[in-house]
């Protein structure tokens, strides 16, 4: 992975916020690196939803946006959708899914093999096998604090096994 | 934050270093000079630094830095001698100023002294009867009585991990590239290891003093086979004691 690599796919995923909301850009804090599970606290709300794709090439791993759930009402309230519900949360999940797997394939096409998006709720994600060494991004959008993940480990690595093919949305 | 050491400790030609780990159990990506790996296996608790060093032709500075290194890898340890192993083993480090017998065996304890006085590591090594020390008085005047006489221990090498942030991200060409290295370093140490630690998140400008020497090894070799760049010295600092 390159710098660059990880810089672009890190705009046009903070560019997907500014654009639906223009004067109010997300605002990026101090990344840092996580080991072992992902812990509620560091996001400071809820991580209540994760839209996940599984990546392969120099290291295996996975590319994910996990956001509260005030985070997900306020683009849902922007989309035009009154209607705040479970269903309606993972739909506007599965689309933030799909926004990431596009960033991804921008970014990372080429050198690395992108699985399909993953949608996650805060259960799935704790039992998902996630590498253990995170790179986090949070940001801060419309008072909510998001985490942009990039988590890999090193191809010989038996410590995680994210299937890239058949991983179908949730 | 304890300052870097600029000249961190150095082996001195007296001390006797045994292996921490067999042989067989070094770790595969285990990346050593061709003097690093003909110390290393010339190192059996036996002999001292300045006897290997002899045999195998090495400066005193070669050797005090291949020792360094390859204790600050956690692959040798110092072996806790008698009294009387260490003073045969300061017999081998070479001084040309002759001194009478008070001043060598005041030079031998205060050079270098054994933590702990412990049995020969192995049977068949040379079996020494602890020498009782004369009374001689300590340079501060203070009663020489063997308990007393024991200087209190070196300081003990931690890895800084915000020195050793520092060092990757000012290789690199802008911040994203330096956190995006500090990041591949730390993907090939095991999280276990790290939490065990009591790391579990680290910020780029946050410091953490490293003990564990497993974990100084792994974060070192874990260094030098992402970045191809050994660890500078300055990564470590002293300790608590």
């Amino acid at each position: 992975m390159e710098a660059h690599q990880l810089k672009l796919f890190q705009e046009i995923t903070l560019q997907y916020f500014a654009k639906l909301a223009p004067g109010e850009p997300p605002l990026l804090e101090e990344p840092f690196l996580r080991f072992g599970e992902p812990s509620g606290a560091e996001g400071g709300a809820g991580q209540d939803y994760t839209s996940l794709v599984a990546i392969r090439g120099e290291y295996d791993g996975c590319l994910y946006l996990s956001a509260p759930r005030t985070m997900l009402r306020e683009l849902l309230a922007l989309n035009g959708e009154p209607e705040v519900s479970e269903p309606t949360l993972r739909d506007m999940c599965r689309e933030l899914s799909n926004v990431l797997s596009g960033n991804a394939s921008q970014a990372f096409g080429g050198n690395w093999e992108i699985s399909v998006p993953h949608t996650l709720g805060a259960e799935e994600l704790r039992s998902y096998p996630l590498p253990p060494s995170a790179f986090v991004m949070p940001f801060r959008w419309r008072g909510a604090r998001s985490l942009l993940v990039v988590a890999l480990a090193p191809p010989d690595s038996s410590s995680t096994s994210i299937p890239i093919r058949g991983l179908g949305d949730a | 934050m304890p300052e870097p050491v600029r000249n961190p400790p150095r082996p001195q030609g007296a001390q006797v270093y045994q292996l921490k780990r067999p042989l067989a159990e070094l770790p595969e990506n285990l990346r050593l000079r061709n003097q690093e790996w003909g110390v290393l296996f010339a190192v059996t608790g036996e002999h001292s630094c300045a006897q290997i060093a002899t045999v195998l032709g090495l400066a005193p500075e070669e050797r005090d830095r291949v020792f360094t290194r390859l204790a600050a890898f956690g692959l040798i340890e110092e072996r806790p001698l008698s009294y009387g192993e260490y003073l045969r083993a300061l017999a081998s480090w070479r001084d040309d100023e002759p001194k009478p017998l008070a001043a060598f065996l005041r030079g031998g304890v205060a050079m270098a002294p054994p933590s702990r006085v412990a049995p020969p590591a192995r049977q068949s090594a040379p079996s020494f009867l602890p020498l009782e020390l004369p009374a001689a008085p300590a340079p501060s005047g203070r009663s020489a009585a063997p308990a007393e006489r024991r200087p209190e221990a070196a300081p003990q090498k931690a890895l800084s991990l915000k020195a050793l942030m520092q060092f990757i991200l000012g290789r690199a060409g802008d911040p994203q590239s330096g956190q995006l290295d500090v990041y591949r370093v730390f993907i090939r140490v095991s999280s276990k290891l790290l939490q065990k630690n009591g790391i579990t998140t680290l910020r780029f400008q946050e410091d953490r003093l490293i003990e564990d020497p497993e974990l100084q090894h792994a974060l070192l070799a874990s260094c030098e086979k992402a970045l191809g760049v050994p660890c500078p010295p300055e990564v470590f600092v002293v300790g608590a004691a």
